[in-house]
């Protein structure tokens, strides 16, 4: 018994470490599909479907996270303090924490699954909680694990944190120089329709290449 | 190569790196869950040699952690083992 919820335990905080890592590699991908980037080696849409690949595989690591922390039979966590906030007997502030995190996340993982049936802005709007969700759950780590507050997990943390504001603040910057290539395309797009309005009687105009790449990639 | 050809290689390395990435994280998640122990035994020696305060700091929420990855480590001798565990239903809040 003793020796399965240590088990649990390691599983539970190894996984949760994992989740870190994933989850760094998401934001940094996400804002690298925001700028419509590139990797070496990998086609453009290979970027928007690798940041989709590793948050449904982190969702998978988180899903392991929460229940072998509530399968430990040495703190009692309810499954529902791991979606409640504040609710836990257990360090209910950190967990309180993890459960904003998994709430966020869920809001926005739904919202990206059915994108095609709600609006855009709306979509946009509730993905920009990934920016709140990351650092909620970064003090969640920092505050329920005592081994991430020393040694390798604390540099690891910091290497994380370090990486995703550096990654922030370049977006950022770059935002600021040129808007973002979707807001060009618009813009382009928006042009083209006051320049192309048919006569009366006229075929409407065929769609444009530019527009059919736009649409493709919204798709 | 046509435009297809490319869409198929690009696919096919979108797959690979996937795939990648799924065992790294799987990988990763096991290296860790065995290292763990040792990482959190250096840390409660460490604790233990020095003041105390840091021990005191974390005992009341992962005192029995850091026995039991003790035990695992070989850090504490077999005869302290039982009594790290006689203790644990009195700081157990019970079972889920």
């Amino acid at each position: 018994m003793s020796s399965s919820s240590t088990a649990l335990w390691y599983a539970s905080r190894a996984t949760g470490v994992v989740c870190l890592l994933l989850f760094t590699a998401v934001i940094l991908l996400g804002l690298l599909v925001s700028r419509q980037g590139k990797l070496p080696g990998l086609p453009k849409f290979g970027v928007v479907h690798l940041h989709r690949y590793l948050s449904l595989l982190g969702i998978a690591f988180l899903a392991i996270h929460v229940l072998t922390a509530v399968a430990d039979s040495y703190v009692n966590i309810s499954l529902a303090a791991a979606i409640i906030p504040f609710v836990s007997k257990y360090q209910p502030f950190w967990l309180g924490l993890g459960a904003v995190s998994i709430d966020l996340m869920i809001a926005i993982i739904v919202t990206s699954l059915v994108r095609s049936r709600i609006n855009r802005r709306t979509w946009r709007l509730v993905h920009w909680l990934a920016y709140a969700c990351w650092p909620i759950a970064i003090a969640h780590s920092i505050g329920a694990g005592p081994d991430v507050r020393h040694g390798p997990l604390l540099w690891l943390t910091l290497a994380c944190t370090a990486t995703v504001a550096v990654a922030i603040a370049v977006r950022t910057a770059a935002s600021q120089r040129t808007p973002a290539p979707d807001t060009q395309i618009r813009q382009l797009l928006a042009d083209q329709s006051t320049q192309l309005q048919p006569a009366r009687g006229d075929d409407p105009p065929r769609p444009s290449r530019i527009q059919n790449q736009t649409e493709a990639a919204y798709r | 190569m046509t435009d297809s050809h490319r869409l198929a290689q690009g696919r096919a390395r979108v797959r690979s790196v996937a795939a990648a990435a799924t065992a790294a994280s799987i990988l990763a998640a096991a290296g860790i869950a065995f290292a763990l122990p040792g990482v959190t035994a250096t840390k409660a020696s460490t604790s233990t040699g020095s003041t105390g305060q840091k021990s005191t700091t974390h005992k009341s929420t992962t005192s029995r952690k850091h026995h039991a990855s003790s035990r695992r480590s070989g850090l504490t001798s077999p005869t302290t083992a039982p009594t790290s565990s006689s203790n644990a239903p009195q700081v157990s809040s019970g079972g889920s």
